[in-house]
């Protein structure tokens, strides 16, 4: 066994050049391959803790009217109550209340669809980072009539900036159109113009008192101690609470579910494909190598080397052309992620279009190290795949043939 | 008592447009210790009948018993163990393996056997040595001389301890100097250690050395002399 794999190794440097190019291309495919899977695996890791903490939460409450109509007269009933018991909820790090309106917010010049969200501004960002998202103002901080904070974009759209007044209208619960006119005290921008668009923030309070109510809460956001936990927690909630509806984030972003678990498909079906695709190259190799070698491999099995031998020799010499390059891909890209992870890609030329998808501009790729591990396992997969045919044709020689041979 | 007993060997090649009748009906014994040349021109039948006797061909009839034991009967991988227990091979482009040593060569096929290190490399060390190879061991065959290299393949083909050694047109690729050298060493060999050495070849330099010959004309033997 021994002598077959010192062979075997001492085949592969008998053409040091073309064994380079192949082992080369190996480390290269894979070093590329995986560094594009954790630059794609970190933007949508990004996405989704961006979309968690700043919009979702991990866990929301509503009633169950609510999430289908969206109308302001949907409360959760008791809703100082609840939000109390789901603050001790295990498991949970944080609840806030919303009330929330959907109406129209107008300027001078235009007018915009908006939802309306009355928030608690001491509690807001202990769930949500909105407040932290700030480019001019502040969130609710000085104590000013009706301020109110606007997404950047919306701004742009009514042509308004800091101090200006906007009017916002809606209906309050008992059907009746109402309006007031906000100063603007705060102007945020997320990485979702979408969003920006079509929210906006005043104090509960204020809400409240448009609407003719006290301490109306419609929705309650709730973080957790790990996100992958929420749909758990969400459930035991949802037992504590029967008449509410209790989402997990899975369940209020299901794009964000299908984002999280989709990049994870994408990720072995791009493997796949490279790891294949470098298979061929190695296959083509190695046939080039039995080729120029027939005279030798019909030499070896006439005196006496047999099938499982010569088998062994040409996969032995499959595997040390993938296996010098594949473990330098594996740990180049770890370098290169981790790098990169640290410090971040900017991106900032493409901002805007990013920004359009949800996406920030500077993506920090990541990866788990059990991607490293299975993207080793489907190189062994491929050497040993690419390894048959060559050994194959390898063995249908006929020694009293090969040794004649030219 | 014949180690190798050819009865009525007929081989005809049927992958050519007209089937060609390569040997007809060769029937050869060959006693232990024999230094044996098949001479013939060329398309005579000598590689043939070498091939067949050496089991890398089969007959298309007739028996080909080797120490007792009918070729035929054996399977692909019985074939290949047998070669490797029974018969060694030189052949006339040297085939050594270019990325081992000759000691390496040498080592190669006893270590196929299973044998021990320390056996392998005592022996291989002694075969070269017989064949005056004693300084050129850790040499790989590109930096040897075609008489050098073949005289590694003797001494590769007697590593395995075979019943007899067939060599395939041995000095087709050495000059005058190499060939004789090459023959005195393997005369040597058969003379004091009794190996059993045949030889296909047309070279008058190697006729001149065998204590037997055997001349094969359109696949028949024609004559067999004894020196």
């Amino acid at each position: 066994m021994w002598t077959i794999i010192k062979i075997s190794w001492k085949n592969v440097w008998r053409n040091p050049v073309r064994s380079g190019v192949v082992i080369t291309a190996v480390m290269l495919g894979i070093w590329a391959g995986i560094f594009i899977v954790g630059f794609t695996n970190g933007m949508s890791q990004q996405r989704l803790k961006d979309q968690l903490d700043t919009y979702t939460g991990h866990i929301q409450v509503h009633t169950p009217a609510f999430v289908s109509d969206k109308k302001v007269s949907q409360y959760i009933p008791d809703g100082d109550s609840v939000l109390a018991q789901l603050r001790r909820t295990p498991g949970v790090v944080a609840a806030i209340p919303h009330t929330v309106a959907t109406g129209l917010a107008s300027s001078s010049t235009n007018s915009y669809g908006s939802t309306i969200v009355g928030v608690d501004p001491n509690a807001e960002s202990t769930v949500l980072t909105l407040p932290h998202k700030l480019v001019e103002g502040n969130f609710f901080t000085e104590d000013k009539r009706f301020p109110v904070v606007i997404g950047k974009s919306l701004a742009k759209r009514l042509n308004v900036h800091m101090g200006s007044k906007i009017v916002l209208t809606f209906q309050d619960t008992t059907n009746n159109i109402t309006a007031s006119a906000f100063r603007i005290v705060g102007i945020f921008k997320t990485s979702n113009n979408t969003y920006d668009e079509g929210h906006v923030f005043i104090r509960s309070s204020d809400l409240n008192n448009l609407l003719g109510t006290h301490d109306l809460i419609h929705e309650i956001v709730i973080k957790t101690t790990d996100a992958h936990q929420a749909p758990a927690i969400a459930k035991k909630m949802q037992q504590q609470f029967p008449s509410l509806s209790v989402q997990s984030w899975q369940e209020v972003a299901p794009e964000l579910r299908l984002l999280d678990s989709t990049i994870k498909l994408e990720i072995y079906i791009f493997m796949t494909i490279l790891v294949l695709a470098l298979a061929l190259g190695i296959v083509n190799t190695m046939l080039m190598a039995i080729l120029e070698r027939t005279r030798e491999l019909g030499m070896l099995m006439a005196v006496g080397m047999n099938k499982k031998s010569v088998f062994g020799m040409i996969v032995a010499e499959t595997f040390f052309l993938s296996f010098v390059g594949a473990p330098l891909g594996i740990f180049f890209s770890w370098i290169t992620i981790k790098l990169t992870g640290n410090y971040g890609i900017n991106l900032s030329v493409v901002a805007r279009g990013l920004s359009q998808f949800g996406y920030g501009s500077i993506i920090y790729p990541i990866l788990d190290n059990a991607y490293y591990f299975h993207i080793a396992l489907m190189m062994v997969a491929a050497a040993l795949l690419s390894a048959v045919y060559p050994a194959i044709k390898a063995l249908r020689l006929r020694p009293v043939q090969a040794i004649r041979k030219m | 008592m014949s180690i190798i007993h050819t009865k009525n060997i007929t081989k005809i090649y049927t992958e050519t447009s007209v089937p060609v009748n390569a040997l007809n009906g060769v029937t050869l014994d060959v006693e232990k210790g024999e230094f044996t040349s098949i001479v013939g021109p060329s398309g005579s039948g000598k590689t043939t009948l070498l091939n067949i006797i050496g089991g890398l061909d089969s007959p298309t009839e007739g028996n080909i018993i080797i120490d007792q034991t009918d070729l035929g009967t054996l399977s692909d991988s019985e074939l290949i163990s047998f070669r490797l227990s029974h018969i060694g091979f030189v052949f006339q482009a040297y085939n050594l393996i270019p990325v081992l040593t000759a000691r390496e060569n040498v080592e190669f096929i006893m270590q196929l056997q299973g044998r021990s290190k320390k056996e392998c490399h005592e022996r291989a060390e002694s075969l070269l040595h017989a064949v005056g190879l004693q300084d050129r061991m850790d040499n790989r065959p590109s930096e040897l001389s075609g008489g050098q290299q073949q005289r590694v393949a003797v001494a590769r083909a007697l590593a395995s301890k075979p019943k007899f050694v067939l060599a395939d047109e041995p000095t087709a690729n050495l000059d005058s100097k190499s060939t004789a050298n090459l023959l005195d060493i393997m005369y040597r060999l058969n003379q004091e250690e009794h190996i059993t050495f045949i030889f296909s070849t047309h070279d008058q330099r190697v006729i001149d050395r065998a204590l037997r010959i055997v001349t094969l004309e359109d696949g028949k033997i024609i004559k067999d002399e004894t020196h």
